[in-house]
């Protein structure tokens, strides 16, 4: 394949993307071929050298954002019931209304229950450091008794109000490093969830 | 070996790569190569992520009529390698007690 058939393809696979990123890619791509000619290569042998294409393409796309992603995907659906003819008939038309009591509250449960998810996950981590601030408030709390207790002629008590603060204290940070851990562990288990999701739609 | 671990070192090979001077996609790519097999499409879309989390800077520079897009480390850029450093050392400590255990049994 010669490099202008390599980008035209490019281009076509990827019409309906955002067009700066296209072009992002398409420059990308080309300069390296370029490059490999320039180094002695000669074209095909460059163009084939950066490997599949299909690869590429689909390597492309799991680099858009999500929206764009599934905007193209539903775009190229529509696309394909055009060409084939395929509209959406009365009656299945009849049939989503019918079916709306049944249909709609699913699919409203699932988008809730996909909301509640995120929201226990963050809750937990916000639960955590607040049990964090809230002992970090018993060393206060401590060192106010083990004071008290000293003037009040009570050194047992005082070394006791210490100790507990100082406890508290380290649990306290204990739960922050802890709390710090949950946030980063949701961050990677959402775009995780992105990328999957990405990756089902483009077919990667 | 873990995808995302791998992930995580590709961005930091690359950003090395841009230590000794700016560079180029081919050029990064045949610096990388005796160490790290490292693809265009691979390539790619880590020189995009360094970019929009501002690890590298981009500029064009024309060279033999046509534009050539170089990548330049940013000082956050060399943080993230000294940042990759320091944890790795931990784990080769860690690694180093393990291997020691193994090798006592």
């Amino acid at each position: 394949m010669r490099k202008k058939e390599f980008i035209s393809e490019i281009r076509d696979a990827l019409r309906g993307y955002p067009r700066n990123e296209v072009e992002n890619s398409v420059e990308f791509y080309s300069e390296l071929i370029d490059d490999r000619m320039e180094n002695g290569m000669e074209e095909e042998q460059a163009v084939a050298s950066l490997g599949d294409l299909d690869r590429i393409i689909k390597n492309i796309k799991m680099d858009m954002p999500l929206k764009s992603v599934i905007k193209e995907r539903v775009a190229e659906r529509k696309e394909e019931r055009i060409r084939e003819n395929k509209h959406i008939g009365a009656g299945t038309i009849i049939l989503l209304i019918l079916g709306a009591p049944l249909w709609l509250p699913l699919a409203i449960v699932g988008f809730v229950l996909i909301c509640v998810f995120f929201i226990v996950l963050w809750v937990i981590d916000i639960a955590v450091f607040a049990a964090g601030i809230g002992l970090a408030a018993g060393l206060a709390a401590g060192a106010v008794g083990s004071v008290s207790s000293f003037i009040a002629g009570n050194p047992g008590t005082g070394i006791a109000f210490i100790g507990a603060g100082i406890a508290a204290l380290g649990i306290a940070i204990f739960l922050f490093m802890a709390g710090v851990g949950i946030a980063k562990g949701n961050c990677r288990l959402t775009s995780g969830i992105l990328r999957g999701t990405k990756r089902r739609i483009v077919g990667a | 070996m873990d995808v995302q671990l791998k992930r995580g070192m590709l961005d930091i090979c690359v950003l090395a790569s841009l230590l000794q001077g700016d560079s180029y996609g081919y050029m990064i790519i045949k610096d990388l190569s005796p160490y790290v097999e490292i693809s265009e499409s691979t390539l790619y879309p880590i020189l995009r992520r360094l970019e929009e989390m501002r690890a590298v800077e981009t500029y064009s520079m024309a060279h033999n009529g046509r534009l050539r897009k170089y990548y330049a480390i940013t000082p956050l850029g060399q943080r993230r390698i000294r940042v990759f450093l320091d944890e790795w050392k931990s784990m080769m400590d860690i690694y180093a007690y393990i291997e020691k255990e193994m090798n006592n049994k």
